[in-house]
């Protein structure tokens, strides 16, 4: 009884060789039905998975356009500066903006503090 | 090796020279076709997706990082997200479309009955392949029609060589298993 690591081996040794990346040696794999159906399988897989072209018309149509807005692109504008270390400015704008609001925070929690000592010796 | 290297530098000038990527996409037009097509079911529909998928890898390019992959599967990954979402949009139901019979291989001195046989259990396959879930499917084109080996398989669907295997081998024993109830 073969275990599922062998089986999972041979289906793949077989798919290589169907594809041509390995040297084939038809009916060599096992004797079992069931792993054997599984490498019928496989064959008619082969059969029917063909690589399919597309209309020249087409592929020639589509490299057109395709090298029109590469050129586009080339001779239009280019990225700015901001553009081009926007992340980085939005990045660095964030953490200044969170440093300021913690400051901000702690000034008013010292400004209270004070404000508060004051008044109370006043009034003491 | 060298083929891999020259990869790397066409796809570095093709960031900036349209020249280079004229060169890409003609390497790469009929191998993205294929396996649109496989994943849609009809020659418009891959027409359409092939052509986003070339405007998308034009748009990105210049942001895009060599990481050791074959510059093929950063292009999979593009049409598998079109895909994904042309499957989405369109609430597509797995039905198998006429382009199918167009779909023959070679024909042989067989009799019509025993073509007629024959196309009939080619129908059944690629419906059968076509309720797959999609990383399945993915795996069967990117290995018979595309030809793939294993490992570059796992590059381009993120996963290891091992597990590429094994999938293999679930994806066989579920294409079996809906075979066998379409004939009973």
């Amino acid at each position: 009884m073969m275990n599922r690591r062998e089986v999972r081996e041979i289906l793949a040794t077989q798919a290589d060789e169907l594809i041509g990346l390995r040297s084939r040696h038809k009916g060599r794999f096992t004797r079992n039905d069931q792993v054997q159906s599984l490498l019928d399988l496989a064959e008619q897989l082969q059969g029917v998975l063909v690589p399919m072209e597309p209309n020249t018309n087409y592929r020639r149509r589509l490299h057109g356009e395709l090298l029109l807005e590469a050129q586009g692109r080339r001779v239009g504008p280019g990225p700015n500066r901001f553009q081009q270390h926007r992340k980085g400015i939005l990045i660095g704008a964030a953490a200044v903006g969170s440093v300021a609001s913690v400051a901000g925070v702690v000034v008013a929690f010292v400004w209270r503090l004070r404000h508060g000592r004051a008044a109370h010796t006043a009034t003491g | 090796m060298d083929k891999l290297v020259d990869e790397v530098a066409l796809v570095e000038e093709a960031k900036t020279d349209p020249g280079a990527f004229g060169l890409l996409y003609e390497r790469y037009v009929d191998k993205i076709y294929s396996y649109v097509y496989y994943r849609t079911g009809n020659h418009h529909d891959a027409e359409d997706l092939t052509a986003k998928v070339f405007h998308q890898a034009l748009t990105h390019i210049p942001r895009y990082v060599q990481r050791g992959a074959p510059f093929s599967s950063w292009l999979y990954r593009i049409a598998h997200n079109l895909v994904a979402n042309w499957h989405r949009d369109h609430s597509r139901r797995q039905i198998i479309s006429l382009d199918r019979l167009a779909l023959v291989g070679p024909q042989g001195d067989d009799g019509p009955f025993q073509q007629v046989a024959q196309g009939e259990r080619r129908d059944a396959l690629l419906a059968a392949i076509r309720g797959l879930p999609p990383d399945r499917q993915q795996l069967l084109i990117l290995k018979f029609v595309e030809r793939m080996p294993n490992a570059q398989i796992g590059q381009t669907m993120g996963r290891s060589e091992g597990a590429i295997k094994s999938l293999y081998h679930r994806t066989l024993v579920a294409l079996r298993q809906e075979l066998a109830g379409q004939a009973s």
